[in-house]
C-alpha cells in the first residue's frame, strides 16, 4: 500500500527541534492510564499467561488438573534423564549448521533474483513462496517417499547405475542426521528466509554498488565489501527468524528423527507426553530451559531488525538496472536455480501425489502399481469427515477471530495514545518466541487447570484460541504495516466532513485497509489449517482436524493414505496462497497510479512482514501523510 | 481556473461578513478563551484569548512546538481541551467548565490538511460530494453542487479522475472544493502553502483569497513560515511556548512588534548597539559599543522607561537602509560609519558584510551602485523606522 498517492513534496528530513519532539512524545502517551493497562493486561493475560505457568508447573510435580504440589522433582528427573541433554544438544546441532547453510543459500538466491538478469528470476521467487505455503508435513512425507533407504524414488532409480553393486537399501537415507537438515532446508528455512530478503535486497539502492564500481572494485569485490556488509542487518533479522520459525516445525524431526532415536526438545517433549504414563512434569522442565533462549533469540532478532541503521532504503530505487551477469553465465547460473527449485519443490510434490495413486509406495514391480483405492478408502473414513469439518470450522473461526483481535491489537498499537502501547506491541509479539509445542504445553496447563477444562481441552474453542495466539505475532505485525500506511489524516478528514466514527471508518478506513485484512486473514486461515505442533497436545478424538490426522497416518506408517492426505492439504493451502496473491495483484492494481504499477509487478505480498514492518511505530504514525 | 460567468446564486451576495452593529467591526465568528491542552505535564496551549472576525482571514504562526497545531487540532475537535473554552458565533464547540466536547462531525467546520487527506479510493467527484453524502443530501442536488464547487476550484476536467493520478497541487484543490463545498462556519488550514513549490504557492494563495472573498468563508490556518502568513492573512497572531505573542494585521506585526519574540521571529534585522542620550523629550541614540562612535540616530520612537545613559539596541530592517559611499569628515546624523570587508554579487543584488563599531552585519544593496571590500561607507537610516530596545 506505500505510495497510494505520488509523492508531493519530498519531504525535508531533519531532525525536530527539542520543544516539538517533547511534545509529540507526551501527544503519544497522553491517553487514559487505566485504559492503557486493561488493554495491556488483556494481552498479556493471553500471551503472558500460558509461558508463566509454564515456567511455574515445571515446579508442579503433581499432573495438570490435579491439586498442585511443587517440588524441585521434574528439574531433577529432567536433569539426571540423558534424554533432555541428548534433545539439547541435538536441537542445537540440528539447528546451527541448517540455519548457517541457509543464510548461506538463501543470500546468493535472494541476491540473484532480487539484483541480477537471471531469466526467470520472479518465477523462482514464486516457487518458494509456495513452499513456504505447502506444510512442512507434505514436503517431509515426499521426501520420505523419495528418499526412503529402501524404497525411495531416487534410491531406486540411483541403485540402476550399473557398478554401484547389489544394494537393497541407500545409498540415501532420509531418516538421518542429515536428512533433517536437507528438508529444514527446503521446507522452512530457505523459503523464509528469500521471502525475506528479496525484498529488502530490491529496496537496497543500486548507487551504492555503482559507487563501488567507479571506485575501481570489481562485481565479486563489490559484492562481499558493500553489498553484503549493507544488507547485513538484514540477512541476520532473517537468520535469526529463520531460526525460530524452524523450531516450531516439529514434525519434521518426529517424522524423521524419532525413529532413529534422534530427539530434539520438542520431540522429546511429545514424546514424554505420549508415553504412558505422561510425563508432565520432565517434558515442562524441558520446555522450560527452551523458553529463555527462546525469547532471547526472538529479542536478538527484533533488535536486528529495529536498529535500520544501514541506508538501503531509497525512494526511488525499484526501477534500478539490474546487475549483466554476462550473456552464457546468467543462463547457466539461472539453470542452477531451476534446478534448485524443481528439486526441491516440485520433486517432493510430485513424490506425494504419485504416492497417492500407487498400491504401494515404490513398488513400481507390481503388475498393477496404480489405483485410486487409498482415495477413496481415505474419503470413506469417517474420521477424515470430521477432521474436514474441524479443519474448516478451525481454520475459519481462527481467522475471522484473529483478525479481528489483530486488527484491535494494531490500531491500539498504531493509533492510540495510550501510554501502554509499546507494552502491548511486546506482548502480542511474544508468541514469535515461543515454539508451538510449547504454547500448547502451557495452555495444556491452562487448560486442565481452569473451570473451563470440559470447555476448552480437547474442544475446538481450545484449538482455535491456541491458534489464535500463536499467529498473533504475525498478524499483528503485518497489520500494523498496513495500518500504518494510512494517514490518520484520511479519517480524521471524514469526521470534519460530517461523517460519524463509524461511518468514517465504513466508507474511508476499512475500505483502504481492506486488501491488507484480507491478506491477514489468508495468512491467518492457512497457518491455522497447516498447524500441527500448537494443536497436537490439544486435540482430541472429537476434535481431531486434517493436519494431525495427517501427522497420526504419517507416523503409524500407512503413507499412501497420508500421501493422498498430504496432497489435499497441500492443494488447500496453495490454493488459499493464489488467493492470497491475487488479493495482492488486485490491490496493486487498485492503489498504484499507472506508471508505478511497474514497480512492484508481480511480487507477492510477503506472508513475512515482520522483517518489514517490525520497526519502529512512533516515528511514522504522527507525521506520515496520505501519499 | 477563471469564474464562471455568471456567479451561482448560492455563493453569490456573501461578499462580505455581516457586521457587528454596536461597534461597527466585523462580528467574531469564533472565540477561543482561556483555551489550554496540557500532555501529561507538557503545557502545549497555555491560556490563549483569540477571536477570529467573520470573514476574515486569520493565521497562527510561530516556530514548531509553540501550540499552533494542537490549537488547529482543538477547534477541529481533534484534541480535547482541559481549560476554557471554544465558540462558534453563540454555540459552544468546546467548554471545558461545562464538559462540552461536540465531536468533529458536528462542529460544521471544513479542515484541509497539510497531506491533504484526499482519498486515494475515491475519484475527485466522490471526494468532493462526501460531506454532502454525509450530510445526506439527495443524490441530484449532490451531483449540482459538487459540479458548482468543482468549477469554482478549476477542476471540472478532473471529477471523474482517480484521486491517485492527481498532482500537489490538483490534490490540494480537492481537499479545497471538499472543504467549501458544504459551507462551513469555519474553513481551517494547516501550512496551506508549504507542500507546494514556488509558483503553484503564489497561484494557490490568490486562489485562496479570492475564495474567501467571493464565499465570505471565515479561515484560519497555522503556518511557521512567516511569508505564508503575512501575504495570505487578513490578520494574525504569532505563538510561542503555547502563548498569544501578539495579534494583529500583518503591517502591524512587522512594524511594531511588541515583544522581543515577534521582533526577532518576522522578518531579518540588523542591530547596532548604542547609548540612549539627550533630553526626554528628544533623545539620539548615539552608536557603537565601547569608545568607538560610529554615528547616531536621531528622533526615532524611544520607549518611555528607558532614560539617558541606557544601553539599547538600534534594530534595522535591512531594506529600510542604504549604503552610501562615506563623505570627508563625521557622519552626518542618521548616518552610520562603516567598512566594507566583503560582498557576493548575487544578480540582483549585492550582499555585503560590513563591520559597523566592531560587529559585523550582513546588508544588501542594489547593485547601482558597487562599494569595494576596504571601502569606507555610510549606512543611511530611517529614524522613523528604526526601532529601539534595551539591551
Amino acid at each position: 500500500m506505500s505510495g497510494v498517492l505520488p509523492p508531493v513534496a519530498p519531504d525535508a528530513v531533519e531532525p525536530l527541534p527539542g520543544p516539538v519532539r517533547r511534545l509529540v512524545k507526551a501527544r503519544r502517551s497522553s491517553g487514559s492510564r487505566v485504559t492503557g493497562t486493561v488493554v495491556l493486561l488483556l494481552v498479556a493475560a493471553v500471551t503472558v499467561v500460558p509461558i508463566t505457568l509454564l515456567l511455574l508447573n515445571s515446579l508442579n510435580v503433581a499432573d495438570p488438573g490435579d491439586p498442585a504440589a511443587y517440588g524441585l522433582d521434574n528439574w531433577r528427573q529432567a536433569f539426571a534423564n540423558g534424554a533432555m541433554w541428548e534433545s539439547a544438544w541435538n536441537t542445537l546441532r540440528l539447528g546451527v549448521p541448517r540455519v548457517l547453510l541457509g543464510m548461506v543459500i538463501a543470500t546468493v538466491i535472494s541476491w540473484l533474483i532480487a539484483r541480477t538478469d537471471i531469466p526467470g528470476g520472479k518465477v523462482i521467487e514464486v516457487f518458494l513462496w509456495f513452499s513456504f505455503f505447502i506444510p512442512s508435513l507434505s514436503m517431509t512425507l515426499g521426501w520420505i517417499l523419495l528418499l526412503d533407504p529402501a524404497n525411495g524414488v531416487v534410491n531406486q532409480v540411483i541403485r540402476t547405475v550399473p557398478g554401484l553393486g547389489d544394494i537393497t537399501q541407500g545409498p540415501l537415507n532420509i531418516y538421518s542426521y542429515w536428512g533433517i537438515i536437507w528438508t529444514h532446508l527446503t521446507a522452512t528455512t530457505v523459503p523464509i528466509m528469500v521471502i525475506l530478503l528479496v525484498p529488502a535486497f530490491r529496496r537496497m539502492s543500486r548507487s551504492m554498488e555503482e559507487a563501488a564500481q567507479i571506485s575501481g572494485a570489481s562485481r565479486l569485490r563489490t559484492l562481499v565489501s558493500i553489498t553484503v556488509p549493507m544488507m547485513r542487518p538484514a540477512i541476520i533479522a532473517a537468520t535469526l527468524l529463520s531460526f525460530v520459525y524452524s523450531l516450531k516445525t516439529f514434525e519434521i524431526e518426529l517424522l524423521l528423527g524419532t525413529p532413529i532415536g534422534l530427539n530434539v526438545y520438542s520431540t522429546q517433549i511429545y514424546n514424554w507426553l505420549q508415553s504412558s504414563p505422561p510425563q508432565f512434569g520432565t517434558a515442562t522442565a524441558l520446555g522450560s530451559v527452551f523458553i529463555p533462549i527462546l525469547i532471547m533469540l526472538a529479542i536478538m532478532q527484533r533488535f536486528a531488525v529495529r536498529s535500520r541503521s544501514y541506508v538501503t532504503v531509497g525512494a526511488h530505487t525499484y526501477n534500478d538496472e539490474p546487475i549483466r551477469l554476462g550473456r552464457i553465465r546468467r543462463w547457466v547460473i539461472a539453470g542452477v536455480l531451476w534446478l534448485y527449485a524443481v528439486i526441491t519443490v516440485v520433486l517432493p510434490l510430485g513424490a506425494i501425489v504419485l504416492g497417492s495413486f500407487m498400491r504401494r509406495f515404490g513398488f513400481f514391480q507390481l503388475t498393477n502399481p496404480f489405483t485410486t483405492e487409498h482415495w477413496s478408502a481415505l474419503f470413506h473414513d469417517n474420521l477424515f469427515a470430521s477432521s474436514v469439518r474441524n479443519t474448516l470450522v478451525i481454520g475459519l473461526i481462527a481467522t475471522l477471530v484473529g483478525v479481528l483481535v489483530y486488527f484491535v491489537i494494531s490500531f491500539v498499537i498504531v493509533r492510540s495514545e495510550l501510554p501502554t502501547r509499546g507494552g502491548v506491541d511486546v506482548m502480542a509479539w511474544l508468541p514469535a518466541a515461543v515454539p508451538g509445542m510449547l504454547l500448547g504445553l502451557g495452555l495444556l496447563w491452562v487448560y486442565l487447570g481452569t473451570p473451563l477444562r470440559t470447555v476448552l481441552y480437547g474442544n475446538l474453542f481450545g484449538l482455535i484460541i491456541a491458534l489464535v495466539i500463536s499467529h498473533m505475532a504475525t498478524g499483528t505485525q503485518q497489520l500494523k504495516a498496513a495500518i500504518l500506511q494510512v494517514s490518520p489524516d484520511l479519517d480524521r478528514a471524514a469526521r470534519i466532513c460530517g461523517a460519524t466514527p463509524v461511518r468514517a471508518y465504513t466508507y474511508v478506513l476499512f475500505p483502504l485497509l481492506g486488501p491488507s485484512v484480507a491478506a491477514a486473514g489468508v495468512l491467518t486461515f492457512h497457518s491455522a489449517v497447516s498447524d500441527v505442533s500448537t494443536v497436537v497436545l490439544l486435540s482430541s478424538n472429537d476434535s481431531r482436524p486434517l493436519s494431525i490426522l495427517l501427522l497420526e497416518y504419517s507416523t503409524s506408517g500407512v503413507l499412501e493414505q497420508a500421501s493422498v492426505l498430504g496432497v489435499l492439504i497441500s492443494a488447500l493451502t496453495v490454493g488459499v496462497a493464489l488467493l492470497s496473491r491475487a488479493l495482492g495483484g488486485r490491490r496493486l492494481r487498485a492503489s498504484k497510479p499507472g506508471r508505478r504499477i511497474r514497480v512492484t509487478r508481480g511480487t507477492p505480498p510477503s506472508p513475512l512482514p515482520a522483517m518489514k514492518a517490525g520497526a519502529s511505530s512512533e516515528d511514522s504514525s504522527l507525521t506520515r501523510t496520505g501519499s | 481556473m477563471s469564474m464562471r460567468a455568471t456567479t451561482p446564486d448560492r455563493l453569490a451576495g456573501r461578499i462580505t461578513g455581516p457586521v457587528d452593529e454596536a461597534s461597527g467591526e466585523p462580528a467574531v465568528q469564533l472565540r477561543l478563551s482561556g483555551v489550554t491542552r496540557k500532555f501529561n505535564d507538557v503545557v502545549a496551549v497555555d491560556q490563549i484569548d483569540l477571536d477570529v472576525k467573520r470573514g476574515e482571514i486569520f493565521a497562527l504562526l510561530g516556530p514548531s512546538g509553540c501550540g499552533k497545531s494542537t490549537s488547529l487540532r482543538m477547534i477541529a475537535g481533534l484534541e480535547k481541551i482541559d481549560q476554557g473554552s471554544i465558540l462558534m458565533r453563540d454555540r459552544a464547540l468546546a467548554d471545558a467548565g461545562r464538559g462540552t466536547f461536540l465531536p468533529s462531525e458536528k462542529r460544521n467546520i471544513a479542515m484541509v490538511f497539510q497531506s491533504y487527506a484526499v482519498w486515494p479510493h475515491m475519484t475527485v467527484a466522490q471526494n468532493v460530494g462526501f460531506p454532502l453524502r454525509m450530510r445526506r443530501v439527495k443524490r441530484a442536488e449532490r451531483r449540482r453542487r459538487v459540479e458548482e464547487i468543482l468549477a469554482v476550484t478549476g477542476l471540472e476536467a478532473l471529477a471523474d479522475r482517480p484521486a491517485t493520478l492527481l498532482s500537489g497541487g490538483q490534490q490540494q484543490r480537492v481537499a479545497l472544493a471538499r472543504a467549501l463545498v458544504y459551507t462551513p462556519d469555519l474553513l481551517l488550514l494547516d501550512e496551506p502553502l508549504s507542500n507546494l513549490d514556488a509558483k503553484l504557492r503564489i497561484q494557490m494563495r490568490r486562489e485562496i483569497r479570492r475564495l474567501n472573498r467571493e464565499l465570505g468563508i471565515t479561515m484560519l490556518f497555522v503556518t511557521h513560515d512567516q511569508d505564508e502568513a503575512l501575504s495570505l492573512a487578513d490578520r494574525l497572531a504569532v505563538m510561542n511556548k503555547g502563548k498569544v505573542e501578539q495579534v494583529g494585521r500583518p503591517m502591524d506585526l512587522y512594524e511594531h512588534p511588541k515583544t522581543a519574540f515577534v521582533r526577532d521571529f518576522l522578518g531579518r534585522l540588523v542591530v547596532v548597539e548604542g547609548v540612549l542620550a539627550g533630553d526626554p523629550a528628544r533623545r539620539r541614540v548615539l552608536l557603537g559599543s565601547g569608545g568607538e562612535r560610529a554615528g547616531e540616530v536621531v528622533g526615532p520612537d524611544i520607549p518611555a522607561e528607558l532614560a539617558d545613559g541606557d544601553a539599547v539596541g538600534v534594530y534595522l530592517r535591512p531594506e529600510d537602509v542604504d549604503i552610501k559611499p562615506a563623505g570627508p569628515g563625521e557622519p552626518a546624523p542618521n548616518q552610520v560609519a562603516a567598512r566594507v570587508l566583503s560582498s557576493v554579487y548575487l544578480g540582483d543584488s549585492f550582499e555585503y558584510v560590513l563591520d559597523i563599531a566592531g560587529s559585523n552585519v550582513l546588508l544588501s544593496a542594489p547593485r547601482r551602485v558597487v562599494h569595494q571590500p576596504g571601502d569606507a561607507v555610510v549606512v543611511e537610516v530611517d529614524p522613523q523606522r528604526a526601532m529601539v530596545w534595551p539591551l
